[in-house]
């Protein structure tokens, strides 16, 4: 082969092998960017890029409410809401900067009717993104890259149970639902509050000066684009919040000062919900709530969502 | 401008290489050498337009000096000249590399509070200074011709070599402008140099990049590493800077290809050698060159009775490892690299023994490791850490690693390990045959490098800090 031919070659094949296979990721379309493919679309690997690329146009087109938090809202069973049809955003060990950049992406395309918010001093304790994962480079990374290939990796491992005590199927839902406890199995939560109250570790942290003006900044956003805001503080355990009420109680007032009356808050540490946190059946740890946990939380906001609603009708 | 970015690999390489040779088909040669010379710039000037100043002004200091040598006929005062213009040269690296380091030691040893210079080092300063000593020291020998000062620029500044090297010589890369053939694109070189080029990129940005996450983790918290983790951190630094520097050479090779420039080889399989002479000429191959040529025979090389050979030794690769870098720990590196040469010369006119392949290899591989520490930790305490983790005193655990967790990491450090055993880019290169087989190989290389180009990962390179 001469070498004139071995280069003409070599554009076609690239060039043809590079449209193909953009092509297939297109059409593939496994985070719902392009409109393609299923409209159920799970996450397979990388929480935190994955819902940051689906709020671009999967979770826009296809869900009316979103809900945003760290862990503590990761596995909220958002199919349970009756209002809307909710995606439920919040990604493991998140904080208030990486959800904003995630609302964001979902607000430039369509507004959502709702957005629920976990209130944690975990989430405002620091600021700015905690790893490089929810970059805008990752939008070109869906059409041919190292993490687009080991998410279809992933997706076959779990779809087909090849590693199932690794890598179970189902985690995360269609709907962003994340199902951590299948992989953590954490359980016994008078253990973990147990050891919490021996190293008397807090659970309230000075709120980062950043992460309150990224917080203000996201209300903003979201008022702008006439989405009802509904607040909620996570409901901790009744020993630990005995321990810490006052700092609690502090952190609540600071917290609470760019929300508008207009905004929703639900405060399920207030005395009415002490049978709530005083239950350990409803924690898989010491704050993390578990499958009847956060069934009684949608319970909650679904009612004060339908009041609101019909009131709003009124 | 890095090679691995986008804007060099899909618009500027291009466009700079089509209105190249456009021009030369034009019979604009002089346009198209200027054309070069624009693009050259404007690739030095990308990272920061100020600098251009500063490298205009060497070009200029250095080819008037040149010029003046070589018109000159008077022994002393040419001697004297060469003198001033290497000393200028020399006192430009020291202002900018070197200022900072010698004020902390002036501020530590005479308790002064000096306040330090703080200028950012300019990029590629300690290449095309030493490149320009040399044909300053060439012409001085009356070893150059009279270049016009478009010849001289482009000598100094053809892009693919500007920014980390191969140094190049002027007699290397000069007579290959001049040569005709070379100003039509030349299909064997361009497949020769694509297929350079993407080695280099893969071992870049596939597997040095991937041993830069650990080496980083792993100098970070040099303190608290244990035996395993001492062991992964400086293996894996190792490797790193084999990979990413030999990458960026091939990268520049493959490129200079593409203009039908040959550039030479800069690396041959360092971590093959058997003793630390084979590694030296194994080994950034052209900074070894100018070493030997520019500093160790006019010291006198092996000319003036044994002691000083072992002296000049010694004192080159001092002078190499303070040309890496402004700090003790460079020096500690070269002066252990100087000090083995010393060892190895001795112990091969003493003793008429050669040790096993193996523990030859061994020996070699090892110490050239134990020094790297010194290269890359940040401070003194650190390298020490490092090494004394490695021999089962760091505070970490022994047999545990906690830099070792990302498991999809693992099959690229493992293609790295057997990259290193394997040919090299330079043997590939000559075997190149065009054929089927070579082509979907060529293919697959090209698709997993723009795999990893589309990938989110920053990175630079290594021989950028010199």
């Amino acid at each position: 082969m001469s070498a004139s031919t071995f280069n003409r070659k070599l554009l076609i094949l690239v060039v043809g092998a590079s449209v193909l296979f953009v092509g297939l990721n297109i059409w593939v379309d496994i985070y719902g960017i392009f409109g393609f493919g299923s409209p159920q679309k799970p996450i397979y690997t990388n929480e935190r890029t994955a819902k940051y690329l689906m709020g671009a146009n999967y979770i826009p087109q296809h869900f009316d409410g979103i809900v945003l938090g760290p862990s503590l809202s990761a596995n909220m069973q958002v199919e349970n809401f009756d209002v809307a049809k909710f995606y439920n955003a919040s990604v493991m060990g998140a904080n208030i900067t990486e959800l904003k950049l995630i609302a964001e992406n979902i607000l430039h395309t369509k507004a959502p009717k709702y957005a629920i918010i976990c209130l944690d001093p975990y989430m405002v304790k620091d600021a700015g993104k905690k790893t490089s994962m929810i970059d805008e480079r990752e939008f070109w990374g869906a059409l041919g890259s190292t993490f687009l290939i080991k998410t279809y990796v992933l997706a076959l491992v779990r779809e087909l149970e090849l590693l199932p005590s690794k890598f179970p199927k189902d985690v995360i839902q269609h709907n962003g639902f994340n199902d951590f406890n299948k992989e953590y199995n954490w359980q016994n939560p008078a253990e973990h509050i147990a050891r919490k109250l021996a190293t008397n570790d807090p659970i309230v942290y000075p709120i980062d000066t950043q992460a309150y003006t990224d917080l203000t900044e996201l209300l903003i956003a979201l008022r702008a684009t006439n989405t009802q805001v509904i607040a909620y503080f996570s409901p901790v355990p009744a020993p630990l919040m005995q321990r810490h009420q006052q700092a609690y109680a502090n952190f609540q007032k600071a917290i609470l000062k760019p929300f508008q009356p207009e905004d929703i808050i639900v405060n399920f540490n207030a005395p009415g919900y002490n049978a709530f946190t005083q239950n350990l059946d409803n924690y898989i740890d010491h704050g993390h709530l578990s499958a009847q946990g956060q069934h009684f939380i949608v319970s909650e906001l679904n009612t004060i969502l339908a009041q609101h609603s019909a009131y709003a009708c009124d | 401008m890095l090679f691995n970015a986008p804007e060099f690999i899909f618009l500027f390489l291009p466009l700079v290489a089509f209105i190249y040779f456009k021009l030369h088909q034009k019979h604009l040669n002089s346009a198209a050498k200027w054309w070069l010379l624009v693009a050259s710039f404007f690739f030095y000037g990308w990272w920061k337009p100020i600098y251009l100043i500063l490298i205009a002004g060497s070009l200029v200091f250095n080819f008037i000096i040149g010029s003046n040598l070589l018109r000159n006929s008077s022994i002393s005062s040419k001697k004297s000249l060469a003198m001033w213009g290497v000393a200028a040269n020399v006192l430009l690296l020291v202002f900018y590399k070197y200022a900072d380091f010698l004020l902390e030691n002036i501020n530590w040893l005479a308790g002064t509070k000096l306040p330090l210079l703080q200028f950012s080092l300019p990029l590629a300063i300690s290449f095309f200074t030493f490149q320009q000593i040399g044909y300053l020291v060439d012409c001085y020998k009356g070893n150059a011709p009279a270049y016009t000062f478009k010849e001289y620029m482009l000598f100094v500044t053809f892009f693919p070599q500007l920014i980390a090297g191969p140094i190049v010589l002027h007699n290397e890369i000069m007579p290959q402008f001049a040569n005709a053939a070379n100003n039509k694109p030349q299909a064997e070189n361009i497949a020769k140099g694509i297929y350079t080029f993407v080695l280099g990129l893969l071992k870049k940005i596939v597997i040095a990049d991937t041993f830069a996450v650990i080496a980083s983790a792993g100098y970070a918290n040099a303190s608290e590493l244990g035996f395993l983790d001492a062991w992964i951190t400086s293996l894996a630094y190792a490797f790193q800077l084999y990979f990413d520097f030999s990458g960026y050479t091939d990268m520049a090779i493959g490129v200079g290809l593409l203009f039908n420039i040959a550039l030479p080889i800069n690396f041959n399989s360092p971590y093959k050698s058997l003793d630390i002479q084979d590694f030296w000429r194994r080994w950034h191959i052209t900074l070894g060159r100018f070493l030997r040529d520019y500093i160790y025979i006019p010291l006198g090389g092996n000319k003036n009775g044994e002691f000083k050979t072992l002296r000049n030794l010694f004192l080159t690769f001092l002078i190499g490892g303070i040309w890496h870098g402004a700090g003790w720990n460079f020096i500690i590196w070269g002066a252990m690299h100087g000090f083995a040469l010393v060892v190895h010369r001795t112990w091969k006119k003493s003793f008429n023994l050669e040790m096993p392949n193996f523990l030859a290899w061994t020996t070699t591989f090892l110490y050239v490791n134990f020094a790297w520490v010194f290269f890359r930790a940040t401070t003194f305490t650190d390298a020490v850490a490092v090494l004394k983790a490695m021999v089962g005193m760091g505070s970490g655990a022994f047999a545990t690693t906690a830099l070792l967790t990302d498991i999809y990491a693992v099959p690229f450090l493992l293609l790295g390990i057997v990259a290193l055993f394997a040919k090299n880019t330079n043997q590939l290169r000559e075997a190149f045959e065009p054929n089927q087989r070579l082509l979907w190989q060529t293919a697959s290389l090209v698709m997993i490098a723009l795999i990893f180009l589309n990938s989110v990962q920053s990175s630079e390179f290594l021989y950028f800090d010199f």
